[in-house]
């Protein structure tokens, strides 16, 4: 079976924004965010739902569920966690949480979301979309390192202890980090929904892969926007690897 | 005048020698505790069988089962401090690999060696694991190990005489005799009780607590620490593999649930409300969990999938309270 080049370079788009939404988390937020996987089958169903009467009510639906979804854990976090581990312990009790009342919701079975095929040059829309994002969100990464608030970023990043000293609102930026990640992993569900099977679990696949690439690029300590274009280099180099296991 | 006296005759020698003998003297007491404890579980679970149904019978056995996995877990949480995410690993291994071994030579009296098989084999893994002194990352790898298992074994398949065997379906063991399985566990707990009762009590229980409290001050004082590392690890797996293999044959079958990420949470939500160096208390929790887990199932399935959610976010401050409540009363 020959490697299908559109296949790895899909799947590279996909990890990377799953990667990257994870990295910022524990870079920013200083905590392993494990309701990401559940996060992005939240998106899915939304799309499940509001697909057939409109993409864009469906992706602000998505990113505003996602959104808050991420307050709502910020807040939690805020109120019961202290450090790292309980933070962690914290998101994964919300991430079986939401992932059972999607279960309990629509039940065991999968679902399909039967649209009809939109290409562009053979390409899948919403594989193209997926491109978008990932160049839309490097873009955006681009402009806040080198802005002035990318200095606080990268300081948060450093030393949050030291941040909050020199007066940085820590507790602003891990609350934006948290629920814009959130949104961006939501966003990412909804957009690869037609593309496979949905069911409440969907999400933990992604997630361990999302890890595995974030903790692989996490060695090379870079830092700034470096570390997130390292991150899509890293997820080409997974997804080429699973391509040739699977072969 | 006369009380300065003595004190400065009281020479430091004396003083260690009554720490020393306060000690023991505590120590005699919990051991008497235990014993005490270890009494009362073995008139429970005799009088069991006789007063008991089929399906409470079959629940109390699964309720000694997961008390041997949390207690088995709780090993490397109390003497070398490792918290493990991923002791659904052996769990789930002893129960696939006896499996795949009655598949083969349709012989259940081998199934045992399986067991041991995946309890080493999971020791090397969690020893390595525990090398590190970076103790929140033992947690992240740990989970993310037991994660990926569980996330491939329904691709695990074994194709047999044309058939098919694995997957989503998993594999068949021999059905037993809710009783014989019964009588195993509780041979199993009753031990694993009295040796984790008594170990924490013992010299030797002691060094693994120093390791547990501080590892670099207990090289120093000539603990070896990688020695008490290994005997952790591999005792902890051996005795949660004992535990997932007589799962597999309380249930006669394993699929890959057996991996999953509740499996792996089970030990750590059930010492939630009971401190951890209380073995009665380890297992009163998994009983806990055991039957409210069987009540919420039955008004819906996997409903205690919530349960276990709700006790994870709230897990943080339950175990603060569990702590200040404990210091109140050994202040008390």
């Amino acid at each position: 079976m020959a490697l299908n080049f559109f296949s790895i370079l899909s799947s590279t788009i996909f990890l990377s924004i799953f990667a990257i939404a994870i990295s910022l988390n524990f870079r920013i937020s200083k905590f392993l965010n494990l309701s990401h996987g559940s996060i992005f089958a939240l998106g899915a169903y939304v799309a499940y739902y509001t697909i057939k009467s409109g993409v864009i009510p469906g992706v602000i639906l998505s990113a505003i569920f996602a959104f808050f979804t991420g307050v709502v854990l910020y807040f939690i976090i805020k109120k019961i966690g202290n450090g790292i581990f309980e933070a962690t312990i914290i998101s994964l009790g919300f991430a079986i949480g939401l992932e059972e009342i999607l279960r309990i919701v629509h039940g065991k079975g999968y679902y399909l979301i039967v649209e009809s095929s939109l290409t562009l040059a053979g390409i899948d829309f919403w594989e193209l979309v997926q491109g978008l994002m990932l160049l839309i969100i490097l873009a955006i990464l681009f402009l806040v390192y080198n802005s002035k608030f990318g200095i606080k970023l990268k300081f948060v990043e450093d030393d949050d202890f030291l941040a909050r000293i020199y007066g940085v609102n820590y507790e602003k930026l891990s609350l934006l980090c948290i629920a814009l990640t959130s949104s961006i992993t939501g966003l990412l569900g909804f957009f690869s929904s037609t593309s496979q099977a949905l069911y409440p679990g969907i999400g933990w696949m992604p997630l361990i892969s999302g890890i595995l690439i974030a903790a692989i690029t996490a060695l090379f300590r870079s830092v700034g926007l470096i570390h997130y274009a390292k991150i899509v280099l890293i997820a080409f180099i997974y997804s080429l690897f699973i391509s040739i296991v699977m072969c | 005048m006369k009380g300065k006296k003595e004190r400065e005759e009281l020479s430091k020698v004396d003083i260690i020698g009554n720490a020393i003998k306060n000690y023991k003297e505590l120590y005699r007491k919990k051991r008497k505790l235990r014993l005490a404890e270890f009494l009362i579980l073995v008139v429970i679970f005799t009088i069991s069988p006789f007063v008991s149904g089929f399906y409470f019978l079959w629940l109390m056995t699964l309720g000694i089962i997961y008390s041997i996995y949390t207690l088995a877990w709780n090993c490397m949480e109390t003497m070398i401090g490792r918290t493990s995410l991923g002791h659904a690993i052996p769990f789930g291994l002893a129960g696939y690999l006896s499996a795949i071994l009655y598949l083969y030579i349709k012989n259940p009296l081998f199934i045992p060696v399986t067991w041991m098989i995946a309890g080493v084999l999971s020791a090397v893994v969690f020893y390595i694991l525990s090398l590190s002194r970076d103790r929140v990352a033992f947690v992240f790898i740990s989970f993310l190990i037991g994660t990926v298992i569980w996330i491939l074994s329904p691709l695990f398949t074994i194709t047999l005489n044309g058939e098919v065997y694995g997957g989503e379906e998993g594999f068949s063991l021999p059905s037993n005799p809710v009783l014989a399985t019964y009588t195993f566990s509780v041979v199993l707990l009753l031990a694993t009780f009295l040796f984790f009762g008594f170990l924490r009590t013992s010299a030797t229980g002691l060094k693994f607590a120093t390791v547990r409290d501080d590892e670099k001050a207990a090289k120093l004082v000539g603990v070896k620490v990688n020695k008490v590392k290994a005997y952790c690890s591999l005792i902890s797996c051996i005795i949660t593999a004992l535990a997932g293999g007589l799962y597999a044959l309380h249930f006669s079958h394993v699929n890959p649930e057996i991996f999953s990420i509740h499996v792996a949470l089970f030990p750590f939500i059930a010492t939630i409300f009971f401190k951890n160096d209380s073995e009665i208390g380890v297992v009163a929790g998994s009983f806990i969990l055991v039957f409210a887990s069987n009540y919420l199932n039955s008004i819906f399935p996997q409903l205690h999938l919530l349960l276990y959610s709700a006790l994870l976010i709230l897990s943080p401050g339950i175990m603060r309270w569990r702590d200040r409540r404990a210091k109140l009363m050994s202040v008390g």
